[in-house]
């Protein structure tokens, strides 16, 4: 990691460091992100929810070549507490669309994103990681604190969930697990 | 599926100036959260006055050097970035921080001022104090909590400045303490020197006496051309000056609230072009009128980074926070102020 001096500092408590490091994975951030909220607004807290998580316990990052990993790890568990906070039923939600949708032509309005957001937090999780990070398993087991078996069976069983959903494999409208 | 997604991922817009606004903010917020939980204490005597803060103000102050210790300068380098001292983390990567050798000895116990620092209105010391008293139990069953009691300019009320202190820490060679003192004036004036007295250390009385050499060096005054005032709804902001330290920059500005709203503010947030935020300290309150309608207050904040050498100009974010617990703001329109052709 050619950055692995300014992680340090970064841990030892320099600010500057740190807001460098931040700023070089800002898009990375705000685009996964978006991928789990869907909106501006929203990805946009999630950002400065995640900043200032790592910016208060970066001390405690243990491993400096795991920085990125582990500021992917806190986006994800801060998305996730967002939709939860926000009571904002994504799957409800768009199910229902889904459903209104599916009666005139799903096909037309339904595309891969929508289908991602049906699926739960781990499948969800791994799909982005894989195509849409293009992060090994290797990465995304580290990431997810799972093994890689496990993270291979996510993407398995996520991608049939997702062939379901988007070829109308259900008839209601609901989560395909 | 396919790896084709990450081409599709690229698709999403960034919002690139609300993106790095969000940074800011979970910095500063971040930032509030670690100087909650320093060891803080903070007196403040004295701090209004009638005169508008001048142009000219004494940044970047040195140290007379009375000789090098050259073994603790990468220890108190780790101690400030410890300590999330930005001020002195900056001042050091400048190389602009003394290094001074004064010992003083009285009731058993050794105190070395080891190394001062003064940019902007803030003044920074490090004392390192060694004696068979000292101990982390006889430091914790003395109180104050920070360890020590101590007064500056031989102890005259009027003159106690605003402080911040890490408290006596426990370092390899005995104890460690750094200190930022803020100079409360409006009008910052020349000084060769400031009064340092610690009266008891780790419940022992005594009297360590320090007189700090200092050596004054004028910052740059940033002169703001076109637009300076952002008004919205019954609040505005007019930016008067800034002063651009060697690791501080301080803003004068006034501030008109409606008349009933005295506890709601208007916070600054400052990037320069390249997104790079400086660090907020805190503000003074020069000036504080209340006209038939409106409040105004003459505001100096200190930020605790420099503006870069490369930046091309800098965005004041204001934002009104209404009732005490400031959870609401409102985005008043942002203040922008050329670098070039100072």
């Amino acid at each position: 990691m050619k950055n692995i001096d300014t992680v340090k500092k970064a841990i030892k408590g320099n600010e500057k460091a740190f807001e460098r490091l931040v700023k070089e994975e800002s898009e990375k951030l705000y685009r996964m992100a978006f991928l789990y909220v869907k909106n501006k607004e929203d990805a946009l807290d999630v950002v400065q929810e995640t900043v200032y998580k790592a910016f208060i316990s970066i001390g405690q990052l243990k491993n400096p070549e795991f920085f990125s990993t582990w500021l992917t790890r806190i986006l994800i568990h801060t998305a996730f507490d967002l939709l939860k906070k926000h009571k904002r039923n994504h799957y409800e939600d768009l199910a229902n669309d889904i459903a209104d949708e599916r009666q005139k032509d799903i096909t037309d309005k339904l595309d891969t994103l929508e289908a991602i957001s049906l699926l739960n937090e781990n499948y969800r999780t791994a799909i982005i990681l894989f195509y849409y990070q293009d992060l090994s398993i290797h990465t995304i087991a580290e990431t997810m604190e799972k093994p890689e078996s496990t993270i291979k069976t996510y993407l398995r069983r996520a991608k049939i969930e997702l062939k379901a959903i988007i070829e109308g494999g259900e008839s209601n409208g609901q989560k395909a697990y | 599926m396919d790896k084709k997604h990450i081409e599709e991922i690229k698709k999403i817009d960034i919002p690139k100036e609300d993106l790095l606004a969000s940074i800011s903010k979970g910095i500063e917020k971040g930032r509030k959260e670690n100087w909650r939980k320093r060891k803080y204490s903070f007196k403040t005597l004295g701090v209004v006055s009638a005169t508008a803060a001048s142009a000219l103000l004494a940044s970047g102050i040195i140290f007379t050097p009375v000789s090098n210790v050259l073994a603790a300068v990468p220890f108190i380098g780790s101690f400030y970035e410890q300590h999330n001292m930005q001020i002195a983390q900056e001042l050091e990567e400048s190389k602009l921080i003394s290094e001074v050798n004064q010992v003083v000895v009285d009731q058993g116990i050794q105190v070395t001022l080891s190394s001062a620092y003064y940019d902007g209105n803030v003044i920074g010391t490090a004392f390192m104090v060694d004696g068979d008293a000292v101990s982390v139990q006889t430091i914790q069953n003395a109180g104050p909590e920070a360890g020590y009691t101590m007064e500056i300019f031989d102890g005259v009320e009027q003159e106690q400045w605003a402080s911040s202190s890490t408290g006596l820490t426990e370092a390899e060679n005995g104890f460690i303490v750094a200190i930022e003192f803020f100079n409360p004036d409006a009008a910052l004036t020349k000084m060769d020197e400031l009064p340092v007295t610690f009266t008891s250390i780790a419940g022992v009385q005594g009297e360590w006496e320090f007189a700090v050499p200092l050596q004054q060096i004028s910052s740059e005054a940033i002169l703001v051309k076109g637009v300076n005032t952002s008004e919205h709804d019954g609040y505005a902001l007019t930016i008067n000056s800034l002063s651009k330290g060697e690791a501080t920059t301080l803003v004068s500005y006034d501030m008109t609230l409606p008349l009933g709203r005295e506890t709601d503010e208007i916070r600054l947030t400052i990037f320069d072009d390249k997104g790079t935020l400086l660090g907020q300290s805190h503000a003074d309150v020069l000036q504080h009128v209340n006209n038939k309608e409106t409040i105004e207050k003459t505001m100096r904040k200190l930020f605790t980074s420099e503006i870069s050498d490369t930046a091309k100009y800098l965005i004041i974010q204001p934002e009104i926070s209404k009732g005490k617990s400031g959870s609401k703001l409102i985005k008043m329109d942002p203040i922008r102020v050329d670098l070039t052709n100072q």
